[in-house]
C-alpha cells in the first residue's frame, strides 16, 4: 500500500506536469481566435457595399479655396480674430502650414481614398455576390477615386497646361491602401489626368443609373464629372458629350430638379425666410446635402463659422453687385454682423445661410458647364438655353431673359453666373485657376483687399506660382527627395 | 507510513485524482460535489462525541472505521504496528472517547494520543536497560518517531521541516501538525526549522512519541508574522525582496464614512495616491505609466482579477496587499504596470468554535453648502444683466424664434423672467419705473434657501455586517450577511445593496483541500429626475410661491410667446416646473452580482502541490427609466412631431404616440471566468538551510460584456402596452412640425428603438515564479510570464514578449557582525529589477482593417459601416522596467519601517503616431513616447508609549514622485502658446502639467495682456508661441501620504489619521463671462449666473490699476477678435497652489470591559465615534478645497464642484459573540 502511494503519487505528479506545459498549447490559438461583435473585417460583398454608406465620406475635407477665392475681403476688427491658416490663404502666402501640422486639404481626402482603393483591391474576390453587384461596387469606388484625385489636384498641380502637363510635378499616384507605405513619388499633371479619365471611363458603363441615395456616385455623376475634368483641360467638346450624357442619365430613384428659389425664398415662403429676423442672425434655410434635389451626387464641408458668428470672410462689394435687384440669391447674404451692426467697407456682404457648403456634383454647375461647353464650341442657342433654364429658377423672368448674340460675351456671361450662383461658396478659385491663362482673360489679375480700421487698406496680389499650393512642411520632412511646389 | 483517510477508500481518491487532471471542468464540478460532501461531513462530525458501538472479533481496521465515522476523529498508525493484534470484541454504549478508545484497545499491544482530532495509534517500545551510547547504536535499531509541532498557543504548525541532524532522514509536518520519520537512531538530534519560527534542536533519547513546541520567530521581535500575498501564491515577507505595502486595517476598518475599499486606503499605503479632484485619475500607484492606456492599478480579490471593486463589502476584507514593483507585480504580466491591489476575504479556520460578529455604521454627512460656487447674489445679478442687456444684439423676435434656439442647443431659447421684464420695458409694454420695481423685487430674494429645502437632503451612509465563522476538523466557514444604505443628498434616491458572501473551506483528505467562495451582491437603486440646482442657478428664481405652489418655470425652456404658440397648436400644455417634472420620472436599476470562486490544493508528493483556482463573475443588471406623458421630456418630444391642422380650429397630426410615456431599458451582462492551474514546489532542507520555493502555471481568463437598451414610446405601464413610431419617416425628417428640433422647419428622430453592444476579450497565459532563501539571510526571486491575448486581430508575434523580474533580498541584521548592535532590531536590504507590462485597448491594433458600423439618417436603412481602425500590425505594450531598492528595519525595539526608492522607464507608451500623410492616414494608434517616474516611499510604525493603561503609536507615510516624459511624438504639433496652454502632457516636463499664460495686466480697454518671451506684451488672439508659455507645475502631487496617531488609555482609544498632499496646482474658479449679452440659462438646465468676481471686472478706464479681471465687450465678434479672454483665465495669477492637510477621519472607540459582556456571553463590543475629512490647512486663500476641483475645457478656468461628505461624523459598533 505504501509504496503504491509512492507511485500513484508520482505518476500524478508527472501528469500534471505534462498538462501544465503543453495540455492546452494546442487550443491555446482558437481558445483567443474571437470574432468581437459589433466590428467586422470586409469579407463579403455587401461589406463593401455598406462602406459607401459612410457619412464621412460625404465630407470634401477642405474649404481653403473660399479664403483663396477673389471674391472675398477681410476688415477690421474681424481681421484679427480670423485665424492664422485663414489670414494666410486670403494673403495667398506661400506657407499655409506651421511645420508638423497636416493640411486640412488632405487629410480627409486621403483617408477616403484609402477606403476607395481598399475597395478596388478587394472587391472583385469578395464572397457572396453576384459579378454585377462587384463590378458595380468597383466601378463606384473608381468613380470616387477619380473624384478624390480631381480634388487633390486642383490644390497641389498647375491648371492643365498640355504643353508642360508631362512635366508639371502633381500628386502621388496610391492605388494601395496600406498605412505601413513610406514611399512615395509626385507623378505629373499629365499622369494624373489620365488616372482620373481612365478611372471614369471604366467606371461609367458599370456604374448603376439609379442610386438608392444622392451620395451614392451615379452614371450621370461620374459623366459630369468626367465633363468638368475635359472642361478643366480645355476640351470643350469632349466636356460636351460626357455633360450631355450627364443630363440624359439624371436618377430617378431620387428628385433631382433645381429649386425656384422665386418660390422657396419668398418672405415666408417655405424655406421660411424672414426679412426682419434672419439679418442680424444666420438662417438655416438651405436644404442639406443628401436631401437637396439640386445635388446629383452630395458633398460637404463645413464652412467655419465664416457663415455664423463670425465675419471673417465677407463677400467683396464687387461681387455683391453682380447681383441684380430681383435675384433671390442676394437673400443668402445680409449686410450686418451677427447680432446687428454694420461693416465698414460699406456693400459687404456676410453669407448668413447654411453653416456648410455643398461642392458635389451639382446641378446648377451641370448647367453652367454645359452651357459654357456650348458657348465656347459655338453652340449659342441652347448655351443661352441652358443659362436661362438656371437663371429663370433664380430671379424673375424678366430679368432671367439673356440676349447675347456673341460667343465670347455669352461665355463671359457664363463666367458671370458662376460667381452669382456659387458667390463665397470656394468654386470661385477653381474657375480663377482654369481662366487665369485662359486666352478670353488676358491680362488677368486677381487682387485681395484687407481693410484696416484706420481706413487703410492692404492688398495682396495672386503671382502665377501661387495657383498652386504648397505641400505642408511635414509632408515633405516624411518624404526626403520630394520637391515642393515652389 | 500510511496515512488512512478511512472514509474514502484510497484507491476511489487517486482515481478521482486522476481524473482531475484529465479535464479541468471535471475537477470543478468535482469539487463541487466534494464541497458538498464536506458540508455533510461537518453535519455528522458535530453530532456525535460519544461511541455506541458492539461487534465480535472484527479486525481493529474496521473498529476504527466504526469510531472515526461516528466522533470524526482520524486514525493515524503504522500498519507493521497492527501486525499481531487480536480481533475485537467489544460492546460500548455512549461511552467518551478515551474510555473506548481504552475499551477498543484493550489486551492489544498498543496505546494512543489524541492530537486534535486525530487519534495517534502507538506501539510503545520495550523499555532497555541504559547502556553506553556506543553500545546502544549498535544494539538499537533505528526506530520510527511520530510527533506533532505545535506553536506557543498549541495550534498545529504545518511545513515545518523536521530532519536528523547529520542524517539524511526528513519529514515536513502536515496541516495537523504531524509527522512520521523513519530510521532514527534512538540517540539522534532532530532539528525543527521553519521560515517563521525559531530553530529548535531535540534529541531523541529513545521517544518514539514527540510533541514539540516552537517558538515563532517574529513573536521575539515582538511583532506579527507578515504574509504577502500576490494573488497567486502568499508568502512570508521575509521570503520575498519585492516591495509589498499593507495597510493598518484598524484605521481601514474604522472608516465607516465610505464602503469604497480604495476610499478608505488614502493615506494608508505609501505610493498610492487618491487624488479624489474631479478628472483626475483617482488612484494612481507609483506615479502615472500609461497616457492613452489604462491608468488604474489591477484589482484582485481572492486571487482572480475584478472590475467592480465596489461589489466587495469592506468588512468582509481580511488582507490588503498593494503590489508596487517589478518582483511584487511581474507575476501578473501585460497588465501590471499600473500596479495590484491583491484583496483576499476572510475565512473561517479549522477547529475553531463558532463566532458571530456584527458590525455596523451610520453616517450622517448633511447637506453641501450650495453658496460653494461663489456666485452674484441677486441684486449682482439684476444689477449686471440690467447693464449688459442689448436687444440690438439680441433682437426679441430670435429669440422668440425657433431658430434662436437652434443657435445654442438644440431645443429652444430660454427667457428668464429678469430679461423679460427688460425686453417689455425695450418694447415699450410697460414703463421704466414698472421695469425697475419689478426688477427690484428680483433683486431682492433668493431662492438659495428653497433649494437647499426642496432639492436636498441630509446624506447618509449606513453598513450592517453580520458573520458568522467557524470550523470544524474538516470543514471551515466564514458567512457574512450585510447590508449597505446610501442616501446621497437627494431626495427619492435611493440605493440599497444586499450582500451575501460565503467561503467555505474544506479539507477533503489530508492531501485535498478545497474551497468556494459564493459572494451575491444585489443592489436596488430608484431615483427620479430630481434637479439639483445650486447658486449657479439664476439667484431670484423662486421655485415655489408663498402658498407653497410650485411656480411654472417653463421660460426655462421657451420664450412665453413660442409656448403659448406651440400649445396652440399642438394642443398640448408646455408648462414646466422642476419640482412637479420630477413626479412625472423614475429610475430603476436592479444589478445581481455573482463572484463564484472555487479552488483545489492537491498534495501530490513530498513538497509538490498541484492548485486550480477557477472563478466566475457575473453581473446582471436592468436599469429602466420611466417619464410619464406627463414629463416635459415626453411632451416637448411629442410637439417636435406634431402638425398643425391646415385649417384653423383643425385638429393637429401627432406622429409619435400622443397617449403614454417613453420607457427605457437597458441590459448589461458582465460574464468574467478564469480557470487557473498551478503547480507549487515548496521545500526545505539542510535543517532550513535551503528554502525553495517554486511555481508554475497556466491560466485561461475571458471576459465578456453585453448591453442592450430599447427605447418605446406610448408606454402603458398598466397594460404594458406601448405604440407604434414609424423611424424610417422621423429619421428622414419630419417637415414642418410644431417645434422643429433639427433645422428651423425640420424635426428629426433618430431610430432609438435598440441599441447593443458586446466585447468579449480573451487571455491566456504561463508563467513561472521562483524563490530561493538560504540560512534565512540571503533571498533570490525570480519570475517569468508570457500572455496571449485575443485583442482583436493583434499580430500574434508581437505577443511573444515575456515578462521577467528579478531580485534580492539580504537580512543584513542578522549578519554576525551586526548582532551585537544591540539597538537593532532587524535589518534587510532589498533590491529588484523587472518588467512590468500595460496592453492596449481593445481594437486599436489590427492586421486587418477593422470596421465599425455607424448609424446614419443619410442611408438607406440607417445602418454604414466606417474603418474604424485601418491594419496596424506592429504595436506593444507599453513596457514599464522598475528598479527598486528597499530598506526594511527595526530599531530599539518600538520603531520599525521601511524605505523604497524607485526608478521606472515606461516605453512604448500607446499614442497617435505619425504617419505618412499619403499613406490615408495621418496618425495610426503606435508605440510613441518614453517616460519616467522616480520616487520615494516611506512608512514608519513607532509605539512612543507603551505603559499598562496608556499607549502611543505613530504611523506615518509618506510618498514622492517625480514624473518625466522623456519622449512623446505629438499628433499635434506644439506650434503656438495656445496649443501648448491645453496640454498636460507635453516633453520635458512632468504628466499632468498645467501651463499658462504670463499675466501683464488689462490694457486701457480692459483687455487682458500676456507677457512674451521676445519682449513686450500682447492681447492679441493666437499671438502667443510656445516660448511665452509658462509652466506652474503638476496637477498631480508630489507628496503625499498619511500621518496617524493612535492613543490607547484603558479601554478608550483615540485615532487621528490625518492625510497630506502637497506640492501640486491647480486652476481656480475664475468668471468666463464676458460677451453675449444674455445672462440666461441654456435649455433646460440651472445655470445662469456667473462669478461673483463679474462685478469686480473692468468697467471704467483707469479700473486697469485695480483689477485683473477683464471688461465686458457684448459684441461676440468683437470680443473675439480684438482679444483673447483666455489670456486671463488661463494665466498664472489663477494657478493655484492644491496643496493640503486634511483630517481624513478622527475616531473615539470604546470597548465595553469583559465583566459586563462576561455575563451575557458577549466576546466583546467595540464602539466608535468619528468626523470625517475636516480641512487643516489649504495652501488656497480662495476658499478652495482642492478635493473637489478640477481644470475644464480650455478657456474655462478651474470648476468647482460641491464638497461632499465633509464633516461627517460616523457612529459604528463591532459586537463579537
Amino acid at each position: 500500500m505504501y509504496q503504491n502511494n509512492i507511485i500513484i503519487k508520482k505518476t500524478l505528479a508527472v501528469a500534471a506536469i505534462l498538462l501544465l506545459c503543453c495540455g492546452m498549447e494546442s487550443c491555446t490559438k482558437s481558445y483567443l481566435d474571437i470574432t468581437p461583435k459589433g466590428k467586422l473585417i470586409a469579407q463579403n460583398v455587401s461589406d463593401y457595399d455598406l462602406l459607401f454608406d459612410n457619412q464621412s465620406l460625404i465630407s470634401s475635407g477642405s474649404n481653403s479655396q473660399v479664403a483663396m477665392s477673389d471674391d472675398v475681403l477681410q476688415l477690421d476688427p474681424y481681421y484679427s480674430g480670423a485665424v492664422l491658416k485663414t489670414q494666410r490663404l486670403f494673403q495667398w502666402a506661400a506657407v499655409i502650414y506651421d511645420p508638423g501640422q497636416d493640411a486640412t486639404e488632405m487629410t480627409t481626402v486621403m483617408t477616403q481614398l484609402y477606403v476607395y482603393n481598399k475597395i478596388i483591391n478587394e472587391v472583385m474576390d469578395a464572397a457572396n455576390g453576384t459579378m454585377q453587384q462587384k463590378q458595380a461596387l468597383y466601378a463606384e469606388a473608381l468613380a470616387n477615386r477619380a473624384w478624390c484625385y480631381f480634388t487633390l489636384i486642383n490644390y497641389y498641380g498647375k491648371p492643365y497646361d498640355s504643353t508642360t502637363a508631362k512635366t508639371d510635378l502633381c500628386y502621388p499616384i496610391i492605388t494601395t491602401a496600406d498605412v505601413a507605405n513610406s514611399s512615395f513619388q509626385r507623378a505629373t499633371v499629365q499622369q494624373c489626368y489620365d488616372l482620373i479619365i481612365n478611372d471614369l471611363t471604366t467606371a461609367i458603363p458599370s456604374l448603376l443609373v439609379n442610386a438608392a441615395v444622392r451620395a451614392r456616385m451615379t452614371r450621370s455623376a461620374a459623366e459630369a464629372l468626367l465633363g468638368k475634368v475635359y472642361v478643366y483641360m480645355g476640351r470643350y467638346t469632349a466636356a460636351l458629350t460626357e455633360l450631355n450624357a450627364a443630363v440624359a442619365d439624371l436618377p430617378t430613384t431620387f428628385s433631382v430638379a433645381l429649386y425656384d428659389l422665386n418660390v422657396t425664398m419668398a418672405t415666408g415662403g417655405t424655406w421660411g425666410y424672414n426679412p426682419v429676423t434672419n439679418p442680424t442672425s444666420y438662417q438655416s434655410l438651405y436644404p442639406t446635402a443628401w436631401t437637396n434635389t439640386e445635388n446629383i451626387f452630395c458633398k460637404q464641408v463645413t464652412a467655419n463659422n465664416w457663415n455664423s458668428t463670425s465675419s471673417d470672410l465677407l463677400l467683396t462689394p464687387q461681387a455683391a453687385s453682380l447681383f441684380t435687384s430681383t435675384d433671390q440669391r442676394r437673400k443668402f447674404f445680409t449686410s450686418q454682423p451677427y447680432g446687428g451692426g454694420t461693416y465698414i467697407v460699406p456693400g459687404a456682404l456676410r453669407r448668413n445661410s447654411g453653416t456648410t457648403l455643398q461642392e458635389g456634383i451639382r446641378l446648377a454647375d451641370l448647367y453652367l458647364l454645359k452651357a459654357e461647353c456650348e458657348a465656347r464650341t459655338g453652340d449659342l442657342t441652347d448655351g443661352t438655353n441652358d443659362l436661362v433654364t438656371l437663371r429663370n429658377k433664380r430671379m424673375s423672368a424678366m430679368e432671367a431673359a439673356v440676349t447675347i448674340t456673341d460667343k465670347d460675351s455669352l461665355t463671359r456671361m457664363i463666367i458671370n453666373e458662376r460667381e452669382r450662383e456659387f458667390a463665397l461658396q470656394g468654386e470661385r478659385w477653381f474657375d480663377m485657376r482654369r481662366l487665369y491663362s485662359d486666352p478670353l482673360y488676358t491680362g488677368l489679375t486677381y487682387t485681395h483687399n484687407y481693410y484696416k480700421s484706420d481706413g487703410t487698406v492692404v492688398t495682396y496680389t495672386l503671382t502665377p506660382e501661387r495657383l498652386v499650393m504648397q505641400f505642408p512642411q511635414k509632408v515633405i520632412d516624411q518624404n526626403p527627395g520630394m520637391s515642393n511646389n515652389p | 507510513m500510511f496515512f488512512e483517510t478511512l472514509c474514502n477508500p484510497p484507491f476511489h481518491v487517486h482515481r478521482r485524482e486522476r481524473d482531475c487532471f484529465t479535464k479541468t471542468l471535471l475537477v470543478m464540478r468535482l469539487t463541487l460535489i466534494l464541497l458538498l460532501a464536506g458540508c455533510l461531513q461537518l453535519s455528522a462530525r458535530t453530532v456525535a462525541q460519544t461511541v455506541t458501538y458492539s461487534a465480535r472479533s472484527v479486525a481493529l481496521t474496521e473498529v476504527f472505521a466504526a469510531v472515526k465515522k461516528q466522533t470524526g476523529y482520524v486514525f493515524f498508525y503504522n500498519k507493521r504496528d497492527l501486525e499481531g493484534t487480536v480481533p475485537v470484541t467489544v460492546s460500548l454504549r455512549k461511552a467518551g472517547l478515551e474510555d473506548a478508545l481504552k475499551a477498543i484497545l484493550a489486551g492489544q499491544p498498543l496505546g494512543y494520543l489524541i492530537r486534535g482530532n486525530t487519534i495517534v495509534i502507538t506501539r510503545p517500545q520495550p523499555s532497555v536497560a541504559p547502556v553506553s551510547s556506543a553500545a546502544s547504536s549498535a544494539i538499537s535499531p533505528p526506530v520510527e518517531i511520530h510527533g506533532r509541532v505545535i506553536d506557543q498557543s498549541g495550534k498545529p504548525l504545518a511545513g515545518v521541516t523536521v530532519s536528523v541532524k547529520g542524517g539524511k532522514a526528513m519529514a515536513v509536518t502536515d496541516d495537523n501538525g504531524l509527522f512520521t520519520i523513519r530510521s532514527v537512531e534512538p540517540d539522534a538530534t532532530l532539528v525543527f526549522t521553519s521560515i517563521n519560527m525559531e530553530r529548535m534542536e531535540l534529541k531523541v533519547n529513545g521517544r518514539v512519541e514527540l510533541t514539540v513546541a516552537l517558538q515563532s520567530r517574529t513573536a521575539k521581535l515582538g511583532e506579527v508574522s507578515v504574509e504577502v500575498n500576490t494573488g497567486y501564491q502568499s508568502l512570508p515577507r521575509e521570503r520575498t525582496a519585492g516591495s509589498f505595502s499593507k495597510p493598518d486595517m484598524t484605521v481601514f476598518n474604522n472608516r465607516t464614512g465610505t464602503v469604497n475599499i480604495l476610499q478608505r486606503l488614502d493615506g494608508l499605503i505609501p505610493g498610492l495616491t487618491v487624488n479624489n479632484a474631479p478628472g483626475a485619475d483617482q488612484f494612481l500607484i507609483r506615479g502615472l505609466t500609461s497616457v492613452n492606456g489604462q491608468r488604474s492599478p489591477l484589482y484582485v480579490v481572492d486571487g482572480l482579477i475584478i472590475s467592480d471593486i465596489t461589489s466587495i463589502n469592506p468588512n468582509d476584507v481580511a488582507d490588503i496587499t498593494v503590489l508596487k514593483d517589478a518582483t511584487a507585480a511581474s507575476i501578473w504580466g501585460s497588465q501590471a504596470s499600473n500596479g495590484v491591489i491583491v484583496i483576499n476575504t476572510k475565512k473561517g479556520a479549522y477547529n475553531n468554535k463558532l463566532s458571530v460578529t456584527y458590525d455596523g455604521s451610520a453616517s450622517f454627512q448633511g447637506k453641501p453648502d450650495l453658496a460653494y460656487y461663489h456666485q452674484l447674489n441677486s441684486a449682482q445679478f439684476i444689477a449686471a444683466a440690467t447693464q449688459i442687456f442689448d436687444p440690438v444684439q439680441n433682437p426679441y423676435a430670435v429669440i422668440n424664434s425657433p431658430a434662436g434656439g437652434l443657435l445654442s442647443n438644440v431645443g429652444s431659447p430660454s427667457l428668464p423672467p429678469h430679461e423679460q421684464i427688460l425686453y417689455n420695458k425695450y418694447n415699450g409694454v410697460i414703463t421704466a419705473d414698472q421695469a425697475s420695481a419689478q426688477l427690484a423685487a428680483l433683486a431682492g430674494q433668493s431662492n438659495l434657501q428653497q433649494m437647499k429645502d426642496l432639492f436636498y437632503r441630509d446624506a447618509f451612509l449606513a453598513n450592517h455586517t453580520l458573520s458568522v465563522r467557524g470550523g470544524g476538523p474538516r470543514y471551515s466557514g466564514y458567512a457574512s450577511f450585510s447590508y449597505t444604505d446610501t442616501r446621497n443628498n437627494t431626495p427619492s434616491n435611493n440605493n440599497n445593496s444586499y450582500k451575501l458572501d460565503i467561503r467555505q473551506d474544506f479539507s477533503l483528505s489530508p492531501h485535498i483541500k478545497a474551497y468556494l467562495i459564493t459572494d451575491l451582491t444585489n443592489r436596488v437603486l430608484s431615483s427620479n429626475n430630481a434637479a439639483s440646482p445650486t447658486s449657479q442657478f439664476l439667484p431670484y428664481a423662486m421655485f415655489r410661491d408663498a402658498n407653497g405652489n410650485n411656480i411654472d418655470m417653463s421660460w426655462l425652456y421657451l420664450s412665453p410667446t413660442l409656448q403659448s404658440t406651440y400649445t396652440g397648436k399642438s394642443g398640448v400644455d408646455l408648462s414646466y416646473s422642476p419640482l412637479n417634472d420630477a413626479g412625472h420620472t423614475q429610475n430603476k436599476t436592479n444589478e445581481l452580482i455573482a463572484r463564484i470562486n472555487g479552488g483545489i490544493t492537491i498534495n501530490l508528493y513530498k513538497g509538490l502541490r498541484y492548485e486550480g483556482v477557477y472563478g466566475i463573475v457575473k453581473d446582471e443588471g436592468k436599469t429602466t427609466n420611466y417619464l410619464d406623458a406627463g414629463a416635459y421630456a415626453v411632451r416637448s418630444e411629442l410637439v417636435s412631431f406634431t402638425v398643425a391642422s391646415a385649417t384653423p380650429g383643425g385638429a393637429p397630426t401627432y406622429y409619435l404616440p400622443s397617449t403614454g410615456g417613453r420607457l427605457t431599458t437597458k441590459n448589461t451582462d458582465i460574464q468574467n471566468y478564469t480557470i487557473r492551474n498551478q503547480l507549487v514546489y515548496d521545500a526545505g532542507w539542510k535543517g532550513g538551510l535551503h528554502q525553495l520555493t517554486v511555481l508554475a502555471g497556466q491560466e485561461a481568463l475571458d471576459q465578456l460584456s453585453k448591453s442592450n437598451q430599447s427605447v418605446v414610446r406610448g408606454y402603458n405601464p398598466q397594460l404594458l402596452t406601448y405604440g407604434s413610431v414609424n423611424y424610417t419617416a422621423l429619421g428622414a425628417g419630419l417637415l414642418n412640425p410644431v417645434k422643429p428640433n433639427y433645422t428651423t422647419n425640420e424635426s428629426v428622430l433618430l431610430n432609438d428603438a435598440y441599441a447593443g453592444t458586446e466585447v468579449e476579450n480573451r487571455q491566456y497565459s504561463y508563467y513561472a515564479n521562483g524563490g530561493y532563501t538560504y540560512d534565512a539571510k540571503y533571498t533570490l526571486n525570480g519570475s517569468w510570464r508570457i500572455d496571449h491575448s485575443s485583442l482583436f486581430g493583434i499580430d500574434h508575434s508581437a505577443q511573444n514578449r515575456p515578462i521577467v523580474s528579478g531580485g534580492l533580498s539580504w537580512a543584513i541584521g542578522k549578519e554576525k557582525f551586526l548582532t551585537d548592535v544591540s539597538w537593532l532590531d532587524q535589518l534587510v536590504i532589498r533590491s529588484t529589477y523587472g518588467v512590468t507590462g500595460n496592453s492596449p485597448v481593445s481594437g486599436t491594433a489590427a492586421s486587418f482593417d477593422v470596421l465599425s458600423a455607424m448609424t446614419t439618417t443619410v442611408f438607406p436603412n440607417g445602418t454604414g459601416l466606417s474603418i474604424s481602425a485601418p491594419a496596424n500590425k506592429h504595436l506593444s505594450w507599453e513596457s514599464t522596467k522598475t528598479y527598486n531598492e528597499g530598506v526594511d528595519f527595526k530599531v530599539f525595539g518600538r520603531l520599525s519601517g521601511s524605505v523604497d526608492l524607485y526608478f521606472k522607464n515606461t516605453d512604448n507608451l500607446i499614442g497617435l503616431l505619425p504617419t505618412n500623410s499619403f499613406s490615408g492616414y495621418t496618425s495610426i494608434t503606435g508605440n510613441i513616447g518614453k517616460m519616467t517616474n522616480h520616487g520615494i516611499e516611506v512608512s514608519l510604525n513607532s509605539v512612543n508609549i507603551s505603559g499598562r493603561n496608556f499607549s502611543w503609536r505613530t504611523l506615518l507615510n509618506f510618498s514622492y514622485n517625480r514624473n518625466r516624459i522623456t519622449s512623446l511624438t505629438y499628433q499635434l504639433p506644439l506650434t503656438t502658446g495656445d496649443i501648448l496652454v491645453a496640454q498636460s502632457y507635453v516633453q520635458g516636463y512632468a504628466a499632468y502639467s498645467v501651463f499658462a499664460y504670463r499675466y501683464a495686466g488689462l490694457d486701457s480697454l480692459g483687455d487682458p495682456q500676456v507677457y512674451q518671451a521676445k519682449g513686450g506684451k500682447t492681447k492679441t488672439p493666437y499671438a502667443t508661441l510656445p516660448a511665452d508659455i509658462k509652466n506652474m507645475g503638476s496637477a498631480q502631487p508630489l507628496f503625499n501620504g498619511g500621518f496617524t496617531n493612535v492613543f490607547t488609555y484603558r479601554r478608550f482609544s483615540l485615532s487621528a489619521n490625518m492625510v497630506y498632499s502637497l506640492g501640486n496646482v491647480m486652476r481656480r474658479d475664475v468668471n468666463t463671462f464676458y460677451t453675449g449679452g444674455r445672462m440666461v440659462p441654456s435649455a433646460g438646465s440651472f445655470t445662469g449666473n456667473t462669478n461673483a468676481e463679474f462685478a469686480d471686472r473692468w468697467q471704467a478706464a483707469g479700473d486697469e490699476a485695480k483689477t485683473n479681471v477683464p471688461s465686458y465687450v457684448g459684441s461676440t465678434s468683437l470680443n473675439t477678435s480684438r482679444r483673447e479672454t483666455a489670456y486671463y483665465t488661463q494665466a498664472g495669477i489663477n494657478v493655484v497652489s492644491a496643496s493640503y492637510i486634511k483630517m481624513r477621519d478622527l475616531t473615539l472607540s470604546y470597548a465595553l470591559p469583559p465583566s459586563l459582556l462576561n455575563k451575557y456571553k458577549i466576546g466583546n463590543i467595540t464602539l466608535n465615534a468619528q468626523l470625517s475629512n475636516v480641512m487643516i490647512w489649504k495652501a488656497n486663500k480662495y476658499g478652495i478645497d482642492p478635493e473637489f476641483q478640477y481644470d475644464q475645457a480650455f478657456g474655462s478656468g478651474g470648476v468647482r464642484t460641491l464638497p461632499v461628505g465633509q464633516h461627517a461624523l460616523s457612529l459604528s459598533a463591532h459586537v463579537n459573540f
